[in-house]
Formats: structure tokens, sequence, C-alpha cells
């Protein structure tokens, strides 16, 4: 079953190797947008990848597959950072994200342009941060309404909101 | 970044990962799954050892007492793998419901840490005093609880109270720090929560 598989289709669920292949990325991005830390983002993703593993096969197609990874991804990480209030604070690391492109500088920029995203995006306030992310991910309205269950004008007022305080901080970090 | 074009600024959040970035989440997620399963079979071959050792302890002494113990075992293992189901699935229903659902259970479950702490807070230095109330009644003598129970000497019994006093210590130590960390945690898990409901509550 791939990303495209459409609700309400009960074909066999894929394995979770082929989940992973296909959605990891996506995991990977929304546990990078809750915790800075690479050590601690492992775990947190490998924490996803269990949660993931044991309720892949109570899924029931009622959403796709990749609405149900996106879904358990945050709300995992939101139970992450729960637990994360309770240890004393960890220094942040610098984050290095690079990519193998012919073109250095175009690459260079793209990366800080990347890196000012993701730090802008982690000091959004979290109902903000969900909806925020989902956008990013390229999830469509109806989708992000359905998941965070709330209504179509709720998920309107919080994804301005997210995107009034997402430009401000993209601006401060210019 | 020049300018707020959230379409620009998916295609960058989305950019592939690199080769090297598919391959390690390939191989973490094989591992987690590896390991689970390994777990999942452990689980289940030790459940199995245990049950087939007290089933054989029942064939070799048929004493009501040994079949007693043994059926009282056998259904504290089935009624801790019953438990560990139900836990495992109402985890799974938490992470798969929506984020407010999640909350909501997560508050539930800091609550009940808490109380639980609480109690053992105060049980600790209650069990103190009950054994220390024991140990001095009769001290001395022959008519002591303990020694006439446990046939034990002063000096045992002595020895026993420090390492006692020390294991309350320790454990106490460690129920204050649950305790506070559930009590930071619900405070967050509280506040988050009503920030949910504020965002929805604006919108109606």
């Amino acid at each position: 079953m791939t990303s495209d598989a459409k609700p309400g289709n009960r074909r066999a669920v894929a394995s979770f190797e082929q989940v992973i292949a296909e959605h990891g990325p996506l995991i990977s991005r929304i546990a990078m947008s809750y915790e800075a830390d690479p050590a601690l983002r492992e775990d947190l993703m490998q924490q996803i990848f269990l949660a993931v593993w044991q309720a892949l096969p109570r899924f029931r197609a009622d959403s796709s597959l990749r609405t149900f990874i996106a879904r358990i991804a945050q709300n995992r990480s939101i139970s992450y950072v729960a637990k994360q209030v309770r240890q004393p604070p960890v220094a942040e690391l610098d984050e290095r994200i690079e990519a193998d492109d012919p073109d250095p500088e175009q690459t260079a920029m793209e990366a800080s342009d990347r890196r000012m995203l993701l730090e802008a995006t982690r000091k959004l306030p979290l109902p903000q941060r969900q909806v925020i992310v989902l956008v990013l991910e390229g999830f469509d309205y109806s989708e992000i309404a359905e998941m965070l269950d709330i209504a179509p004008n709720a998920l309107a007022l919080r994804l301005s909101r997210a995107k009034a305080t997402l430009k401000t901080l993209l601006e401060r970090g210019r | 970044m020049s300018d707020f074009d959230l379409d620009r600024l998916g295609e960058l959040w989305r950019q592939d990962p690199e080769p090297a970035e598919v391959e390690r989440l390939r191989r973490a997620a094989a591992r987690v799954s590896r390991r689970a399963r390994m777990a999942q079979l452990a689980d289940t071959i030790g459940a199995i050892i245990v049950s087939a050792s007290l089933v054989a302890v029942t064939t070799i002494n048929h004493e009501p007492r040994t079949i007693l113990i043994v059926t009282a075992a056998l259904l504290l293992i089935l009624f801790t793998f019953v438990r560990n189901r139900k836990l495992r699935e109402a985890e799974i229903r938490m992470l798969s419901g929506t984020t407010e659902e999640m909350l909501d259970q997560s508050i539930e479950r800091a609550r009940t840490t808490r109380k639980r702490m609480r109690f053992n807070l105060v049980s600790v230095p209650v069990a103190i005093v009950i054994y220390s109330v024991l140990i001095s009644l009769g001290r001395g003598t022959e008519n002591s609880i303990l020694r006439a129970r446990l046939h034990l000497s002063e000096d045992m019994i002595f020895v026993g109270a420090i390492m006692l006093v020390l294991v309350a210590g320790l454990l106490t130590v460690g129920y204050a720090r649950t305790f506070i960390r559930s009590r930071i945690e619900l405070g967050w898990l509280e506040r988050l929560r009503d920030a949910y409901r504020r965002e929805r509550d604006e919108s109606q």
C-alpha cells in the first residue's frame, strides 16, 4: 500500500519495512520539528518506529496510510516532549543539514534556509507547530482537519495564527 | 529567506533526503522491528517455560497446597499477559487518535502516577515506624515479636534495621523525584490541553 492509497481500501497493509522506506523521511522531519538534539531525536525516532510497528496491523484504511503515520508520529512526539519537560534541559547542539549537490553555493543557501525554517518551526507553540508541520508536509486542509479532529474554520484560524508567528520568527532569524 | 511563501517553504521542507539518510532510517527501523519481534518471542517463550515448569511441579507433587500455589501463579501469568496486551492496545489507540484524546489520557496517567507516588511517600515512613515499634517492643527480651517469629539475634535485627532505613531512604528519594517530575509533566500537559481547547473554542 502506498501513500496514494485511498481511504476505505482494505488491501493488505504493507510490511513495516516498506512503510519506513516510503514514509521514513516524513517521520524523520516530524521528529526533527520536535527535538533539536540529534541523540535525543534518534531516541524519539525509535519510539515512533516502534509505535508504527505496533499500530500497523490495526490500520483499517479509514484514512490514508500517510495520514495514519503522521498522526502517530505527531502524537508520539508530543508525548515525548511531555516526558522531556521532566528532565533537566540539554544543551542544543549545532545542526548540520547538508546535501551532496553540484552547486555548493546554492546548496549552502538552501541548507541555511532549511535550518532557519526548522528552528523557527521548533519555536512555535505546539498546536500551531502541529498544523504548520502538516501543511509543510503537503497534507491538504481536509486531511489536516480530519487528523486533528477540528472543524475547517478552527483549522483556518489556527493556521493563520501559525503562519503569522512563523513569519515573525523567520524575519527575526534573518 | 526573503519572502513568506508557504508553498516554497513546503518544497524546502520536503527536500529529498540523502541516500545515506534513507539507508540510516531503514537500518534504524529494521533494528526496532527486530528488537520488538525478539521481545515478543522472549515473552511468549518465557511464559511457556514458566507455565510448563509449574505444571511439571504439580505432576510431581499432588499436594493441595502445591496445586493451589501453581494455579495462583498460572492465573497471575495470564492476568499479566492480558493486562500487558490491554495496555499496549490502549497505547496504540491513544497514539492513533486525536491529540486532545492523547493529552486527556496522558493527563490521566500522570495523575495516577502522582497519586501512587504520594501514597508511596506516605507508606514508606509508616512502614519504618511499624518496623521500629516491632523492634522496640520487648527489645532485649525473649518476648521480642521479631525474635520470637523469625528466630533472629539482636545483631541481625540491628543490621536489618539499618538496611531497611537505607533502602527506605533511597526509595523515598526515588518516589519524591518521580512525584516532582510527574507534577511538572502534569502541569505542562494541562497547559497544552488548555491551549488546544482555547484554539478550538475561539473558532466556534
